[in-house]
């Protein structure tokens, strides 16, 4: 039961943030189309919150889903620590919010040191409040990690049982040994709680360096190893929000499809791909710094690459696999999780495009970045998770939305969201630049047709919150029936 | 578009592709529901050659785009002139003039955050660009084949007017 | 008494020793780098000392969450008392450095034990993480770029023509326009200053001839923004208006 109260407190807490910053998200978008005037300040301000914000949404979210789903299969996990947690989180985010207003941080939440600390048109405070909130909301997210790794450790039997390593290499005497690997989701908590441990110790390590220069600037900081953690740290943990999410798709799928999806041996060694290619893909972002070792930028595209198998070859595979021909009814849990696994897909073909390194060259820092992260946020991580809330309520309510509404928020999420996002994949083809607040041709026609779709994209939405509370009154009649 | 043209319709016919066999494969209107054995046993099939194929083209791909690389060896920079290019905020110290039809080596740099020097054709398009760093060099090569006034965008977010920070060159 | 009861004393004693180096090589000049990953060595005795005294914890729920935090926590002191502009200072005072070992010490040593006695496994991992924070220091916390620092010298831009007739007659309230547009982000609105100075009065320190140079060579910070975003009457448009503010 607990276990269900620390997954909506997470999911929650997370799907309203996402709220607040997909408003800010719209401002920034029409500002860039000059239909609303809002000075370059207080502009890179709301980007840095927007920035921030959508990933620590998304990232609650996840780890809410994340957390009641090994819950299930171990009892003993501590809700208590999942609220310490979740207290670090919101004490973070009060801290970047403060920042921002009425601090007006705006060095964005990739920012790359000499910044923030040089041209700053903010009070230092600011500035602290900003990176002592980084530093709490990574607190939060090692407790999570370690408690889920630390519970996956005792159940599964040391790194060896969590990771399959004994079923992937003998099955036989595995099996002959009564032993049963662990379920598919979770390979996606140990991924996440084991790779996220990693990203939040380089996290505090960048977070730690900036806040002592911020207190005593005669500490000098490499400016080619801040930008090496700060990607570390900021990749990894973008990525990692769609391996939470994911989860999502292991149990909800089957409950959608009613087939059963089972750990086999591909998706074990998939999963150690994964675990390996997230954390040495970030040196994607350093293309353009030559003075890198040249040798880490042959691993960033080879590793770019091949992140991208597991995920096309299992995890989507396996899921259309589980749709295909399934007679499964669809609901908006059930369009949400399909969808997700389209944009998916699409948001990484711009990707690995992108990873591309004699491609990177001309679409580095340009609107295609926003376009293709944009692609996984919205049409892939969020949708997981509102499939999951939605297959979640239409099971406790027994009943699904009508065809009129999958409709609306189908053309309104998947319509104007595909608008939104093309007119970002445009501009970065046309070599318009990223976190430009005055934006060059034809970047300001580009964003008012993103303002278009991203106002389509909340209508959609909107719809699909006054379903979602339908659906959620019903199931509490069905429980006092 | 300038170069990345192809790179974007490339983009959008996988799109396409991605989003319409995955509708189609999902869709189970007017077709009989099956029974979960025999979707998987083709399915598991189908995804063996799939596997090798994505593999393939993995490698494949990155062996067949190394030789584009911007990395310079010592060798290429022999024979090529150097310009320094300096940024720091909010503007660019670069060259005036550049040559025409001749290896041109940037040596590009910054006084005190981070910027992008990211170089743009006289029909508006990104011909290349390269990170400038404060505390290292980096060295682009160019070689400009038509002549007219190049724009210079920061493309690297370095503060407040970083939109506004530009700087030129005419290659004559 | 097993393995890991004897180990661990041995360890931690092994440890404490090490840190207690300065009191016998005072005045010792290491660069930054090597003295954090020294840290880092010692962190990592302290930690397995922690994990080790821990021994074979045998249940099946884990510990309490205050020892989950305790080894969350304590890694970030440690990077702290890792302070790089003290290290000089404590290099030539022996027993300030050696404090600031055994508090190292005690932080890594709590990391372990802590890790461990909330669950098995965790003590490996906080332990490896703060050591793995000390070693990453070592490549820029308090360490600057090498000798890549050559930044060559700004190349002299060549000045384009800029006497009063190349920029036109300026039009006032299109100046207005584009200087709420441009230059009311640095300068403030109607030139009141903000990240950059104040206007006002500004034609009693530049004639329009002066204003309208400045604008299209300016110093940094001031972004040039001609001829890029502004044609050469923009510019005159805009030092007629600058002229104008009082």
């Amino acid at each position: 039961m607990s276990g269900l109260r620390v997954m909506w407190t997470y999911m929650l807490t997370g799907l309203a943030i996402f709220a607040l910053m997909l408003l800010a998200g719209i401002g920034l978008r029409a500002s860039q189309a000059n239909w609303i005037a809002i000075d370059p300040g207080t502009f890179y301000s709301i980007l840095s919150l927007h920035g921030i914000g959508m990933i620590v949404a998304m990232a609650l979210a996840g780890l809410g889903v994340l957390w009641y789903l090994v819950r299930k299969e171990i009892p003993e996990l501590d809700p208590r620590v999942a609220y310490m947690a979740y207290g670090f989180f919101l004490a973070g985010v009060v801290s970047v919010i403060v920042s921002v207003v009425p601090g007006k941080y705006g060095s964005l939440w990739t920012m790359l040191y000499p910044l923030p600390f040089v041209g700053a048109y903010w009070p230092s405070w600011a500035t602290g409040a900003w990176l002592v909130g980084n530093a709490l909301v990574m607190i939060g997210f090692m407790l999570w990690c370690a408690q889920v790794l630390g519970a996956l450790l005792a159940r599964y039997g040391g790194i060896r049982g969590m990771l399959a390593i004994d079923y992937v290499f003998d099955r036989r005497a595995f099996a002959e040994a009564g032993r049963t690997p662990p379920p598919p989701a979770m390979f996606a908590a140990a991924i996440v709680s084991f790779d996220g441990f990693i990203t939040g110790t380089v996290g505090l390590v960048i977070g730690t360096a900036l806040i002592v220069h911020w207190i005593d600037p005669s500490v000098v900081v490499n400016p080619l190893w801040a930008k090496n953690l700060t990607y570390l740290f900021g990749h990894s943990f973008a990525n990692l929000t769609m391996y939470m999410a994911v989860a999502g798709i292991y149990v909800g799928l089957p409950l959608c499809t009613k087939r059963e999806y089972h750990t086999s041996v591909p998706l074990a060694v998939a999963w150690w791909g994964t675990l390996l290619f997230v954390m040495i893909a970030y040196f994607h972002h350093l293309y353009m710094d030559f003075a890198q070792m040249v040798w880490m930028q042959y691993v960033g595209e080879i590793s770019s690459y091949l992140a991208a198998v597991p995920v096309v070859v299992v995890t989507i595979y396996g899921g259309v696999m589980l749709v295909h021909r399934s007679g499964m009814r669809w609901s908006l849990g059930s369009m949400f999780l399909y969808a997700g696994m389209i944009g998916w897909v699409v948001g990484g073909a711009a990707a690995v495009l992108d990873a591309t390194i004699p491609v990177n060259v001309d679409l580095h820092n340009t609107l295609w970045v926003p376009g293709h992260f944009h692609t996984y946020l919205l049409e892939g991580v969020l949708l997981f998770i509102l499939g999951w809330v939605f297959v979640n309520l239409e099971q406790r309510a027994g009943a699904a939305s009508s065809l009129p509404v999958r409709w609306l928020t189908g053309i309104g999420m998947f319509g104007g969201g595909s608008l939104f996002l093309m007119s970002f994949y445009l501009a970065g083809a046309a070599g318009v630049p990223r976190r430009y607040a005055l934006e060059p041709a034809p970047g300001p026609y580009l964003a008012g047709l993103a303002t278009i779709g991203a106002l389509a994209f909340l209508a959609g939405l909107l719809v699909c919150i006054v379903e979602g509370i339908r659906l959620a009154r019903l199931s509490k009649r069905e429980a006092l029936t | 578009m300038g170069n990345v043209g192809p790179i974007f319709w490339i983009f959008c016919a996988i799109a396409v592709l991605a989003i319409s066999s995955m509708v189609l494969l999902g869709n189970y209107r007017n077709r009989e529901a099956l029974p979960q054995d025999v979707v998987t046993s083709s399915g598991y099939a189908i995804r063996r050659y799939w596997f090798w194929a994505v593999i393939a083209g993995s490698i494949a791909a990155f062996f067949l785009t190394i030789p584009s690389f911007p990395y310079l060896s010592a060798a290429a920079n022999a024979d090529a002139i150097h310009f320094p290019v300096v940024a720091q905020q909010y503007g660019f110290a670069a060259p005036p003039v550049v040559p025409l039809n001749r290896d041109v080596i940037f040596d590009v740099s910054s006084k005190d955050v981070n910027h992008g020097f990211g170089i743009y054709a006289p029909n508006g398009a990104m011909m290349s660009q390269v990170q400038a760093m404060p505390g290292y060099v980096n060295h682009l090569r160019v070689r400009f084949t038509v002549p007219g006034r190049y724009l210079i965008r920061c493309l690297e977010y370095c503060g407040i007017a970083h939109a506004a920070m530009q700087g030129g060159f005419d290659v004559r | 008494m097993n393995k890991r009861s004897i180990a661990a004393p041995i360890v931690l004693v092994a440890t404490v020793l090490f840190s207690l180096v300065p009191l016998v090589r005072e005045g010792v000049e290491l660069p930054v780098a090597e003295h954090h990953l020294l840290h880092a060595v010692m962190l990592a005795g302290a930690a397995l000392a922690g994990i080790l005294f821990v021994g074979s914890p045998v249940r099946g729920r884990p510990g309490s969450p205050a020892w989950l935090l305790a080894a969350m926590l304590a890694p970030l002191p440690a990077m702290l008392l890792m302070w790089p502009s003290d290290y000089a200072y404590l290099e030539t005072h022996a027993f300030g450095h050696v404090v600031e070992h055994l508090g190292l010490v005690g932080l890594g040593f709590v990391t372990g034990y802590a890790g461990q006695r909330y669950a098995n496994g965790i003590g490996w991992a906080a332990g490896l993480s703060v050591v793995a924070m000390a070693a990453l220091a070592a490549g820029g916390y308090g360490v600057g770029p090498g000798g890549a620092a050559n930044v060559p010298p700004a190349p002299q831009a060549a000045v384009p023509g800029t006497t009063a007739a190349a920029f036109g007659e300026p039009h006032v309230a299109n100046g207005a326009k584009l200087f709420g547009q441009n230059c009311a982000v640095c300068h403030g609105v109607a030139g009141a200053g903000g990240e950059g100075p104040s206007l006002r009065g500004e034609s009693a320190r530049k004639s329009l001839v002066l204003a309208e140079h400045w604008i299209a060579n300016p110093a940094p910070p001031m972004p040039k923004l001609y001829p890029g975003t502004l044609s050469a009457q923009d510019v005159a448009d805009v030092a007629g208006y600058v002229e104008t503010l009082k």
